[in-house]
């Protein structure tokens, strides 16, 4: 059999569909000589949904009838440096990051022993999950010698993270 | 490797800055299968201070898969992206970059190959064993 060859459901849509869009916006400000302001400002939301058939054969052993998910995600940072110009240079800032992440997928196995044997043809599972993350960050470097440079950073980071997690009986065939 | 959220890592893929002068280039290839790729772009300021480039990418080719069991075909790809940058030089201490990208993909998903029955699987198609299987 060649790598081209393979098979799946005639029932299966077998489509994906998938998009993702992004807008970050950076703005620098020097606002007073040497030392700057940075903002880092970015959402990303993806989503998708499709059919897919997860055996390799024609029969319905273990197939997605359906998938669907989506993602938003939103970050911000600001941060103050310093000029690299001089001896000290250093940096200081924060960061605060917030994620949702959403799937839920149907699974059909009507030809499986699952249904043979326990007339069990179809499942579904679903996770919604949310991720916070607060983060305060510094660091600086300063030339000892012109051949000696010592160097310290420090960063804290508080993540939260939450997820309803479900796997239940799937709407009938 | 870094990013709270990263699984394997990240990448930190650069895109090409918007220029101080005008340009602007297209590239077309074709590939087997029906592959069809266009990839062009525009860059150059539009005001003083202000630069942008613009670049789309389209991808579509035909199916490369085949069912070995009954004349089927999958495979095929549909792909569209595109970016846009502006470099907004507001003053000689304030600068602002935006970034606005997005991509869309309507491809068929990879459809697997059948290797072997697995006796001890939680849950088999028995009837697998009276499928044809055309070559």
């Amino acid at each position: 059999m060649t790598s081209r060859a393979a098979d799946w459901s005639p029932d299966n849509g077998m489509f994906i569909h998938r998009n993702l869009n992004q807008t970050v916006l950076r703005a620098d400000w020097e606002f007073v000589p040497d030392i700057t302001l940075t903002s880092i400002t970015s959402y990303v939301g993806f989503n998708e949904r499709g059919a897919l058939d997860q055996d390799g054969i024609a029969l319905s052993d273990l197939d997605l009838r359906y998938f669907y998910g989506d993602i938003h995600s939103f970050a911000q940072e600001v941060r103050f440096a310093n000029a690299n110009t001089g001896r000290f240079r250093s940096t200081i800032g924060a960061n605060f990051s917030s994620d949702t992440v959403f799937y839920d997928e149907n699974i059909v196995y009507a030809n499986s022993s699952a249904t043979q044997n326990y007339g069990i043809h179809t499942s579904e599972n679903y996770s919604n999950q949310h991720m916070t993350n607060i983060a305060g960050f510094a660091s600086g470097e300063y030339d000892i010698l012109s051949s000696l440079t010592a160097k310290a950073g420090v960063r804290y980071t508080e993540s939260r993270r939450s997820a309803t997690i479900c796997n239940h009986d799937g709407a009938m065939a | 490797m870094f990013g709270q959220n990263s699984t394997g890592g990240a990448i930190n893929y650069i895109a090409r800055k918007p220029t101080n002068e005008f340009s602007a280039g297209a590239v077309a290839s074709y590939g087997t299968f029906n592959d069809f790729i266009e990839d062009a772009y525009v860059s150059g300021p539009i005001r003083n201070g202000v630069r942008v480039r613009l670049a789309l990418r389209d991808e579509n080719s035909g199916a490369w898969q085949y069912s070995y069991t009954r004349n089927d075909t999958n495979g095929r790809t549909h792909q569209l992206a595109g970016r846009l940058l502006v470099d907004w030089d507001a003053s000689s201490t304030l600068k602002f970059q935006l970034n606005v990208n997005g991509w869309q993909d309507k491809s068929d998903p990879l459809a697997l190959q059948y290797l072997a029955f697995n006796q001890q699987a939680i849950s088999n198609a028995p009837e697998v064993k009276h499928i044809l299987v055309r070559r």
